[in-house]
């Protein structure tokens, strides 16, 4: 028989480890399918899929940069010490994988924005020209 | 460099409580809370029952994952005896620290930031032994530096038979249990 008893009572900590709630789990979702969605616009975008005007390609770009925004969201409301989440981006701790997780969100984001231009879809790119060629729509 | 450590007399340790109320009061942790506490371990089968009282605090790890695994540098080795700390203007409370410390030494203050034990650093760098250990009634802690031969913590590891908490984590604890 083997029996343990503490005296520690910390929140969070005990009875039994329960520090993330449900932020985390919806991060890793909203992340894991942006992830998916940027692979997949990838394939889109060097198979010539955009060259169809229905295609889910111009859309995906933007779908990914409000997920990832609500992920993010997500993954500031689950800090502590909200009003520090600067300090993230004041150091790179090769170390940690959390430090990794913050940059690569930050690149992603610059990425997202290139996808979205480089195809943009046939209404805005219409659009676009007729501005250029000085017909108001 | 030094490394400070503690050795824990379990033999001695009659699980008074006196350490836990002594680092509340000179840390000011928050009512509810304890940066170090009592845990009583009893195995075996009557009459051959065996008993440990031990005070528990964070190990501060020679090889810290809490320490690796965060993303802004907080928990940190300090200068003085490699022990480990938070700067709590540089924490953002993402608890990665408290998920990987096998030992569950760590929480969220009730401000933000997360609150551990620090050796009463700022006690030992005045020549003090940290509160816990200076009020021992049974004198059953001792604190110095492990890489010291010939220091108090150092010539007891050398004569007695000691165990540490959760070997197998692969963190290289500096706190000793003498058998």
């Amino acid at each position: 028989m083997l029996e343990i008893t503490s005296t520690r009572s910390n929140h969070l900590i005990d009875p039994s480890l329960s520090i993330w709630g449900w932020e985390i789990p919806v991060y890793l979702f909203l992340g894991g399918m942006v992830a998916g969605m940027m692979i997949i616009s990838g394939y889109f975008l060097f198979s010539g899929r955009y060259k169809e005007t229905n295609c889910s390609c111009y859309y995906l770009p933007l779908m990914s940069f409000v997920l990832l925004s609500l992920g993010m969201l997500a993954l500031f409301l689950d800090l502590e010490h909200k009003l520090y989440v600067w300090r993230l981006y004041t150091t790179f701790e090769i170390s940690s994988a959390m430090s990794w997780g913050s940059w690569i969100l930050i690149l992603v984001y610059p990425i997202l924005l290139t996808n979205m231009l480089m195809r943009p879809h046939p209404i805005v790119s219409e659009r676009i020209s007729s501005v250029e060629n000085g017909i108001i729509i | 460099m030094a490394r400070y450590g503690m050795v824990i007399d379990t033999n001695k340790c009659v699980g008074c409580q006196d350490c836990v109320v002594a680092c509340q009061a000179e840390n000011n942790v928050p009512e509810g809370y304890c940066r170090d506490w009592i845990t009583t371990e009893s195995q075996g089968k009557f009459p051959t029952i065996q008993m440990e009282i031990r005070t528990e605090r964070c190990n501060h790890c020679t090889d810290a994952p809490c320490v690796s695994c965060c993303p802004t540098g907080a928990s940190h080795y300090h200068d003085v005896g490699g022990v480990v700390l938070v700067t709590h203007s540089e924490c953002i409370g993402c608890k990665a620290c408290i998920a990987s410390c096998p030992y569950d030494a760590r929480y969220v203050h009730p401000e933000g930031y997360i609150d551990k034990c620090t050796f009463c650093i700022h006690r030992v760098e005045k020549g003090q032994d940290p509160a816990c250990v200076s009020v021992c009634p049974t004198h059953c802690m001792y604190f110095g530096d492990l890489e010291d031969l010939n220091s108090e913590v150092s010539k007891l590891l050398k004569s007695r038979k000691y165990h540490s908490l959760i070997p197998e984590a692969g963190t290289k604890p500096n706190i000793f249990y003498l058998i």
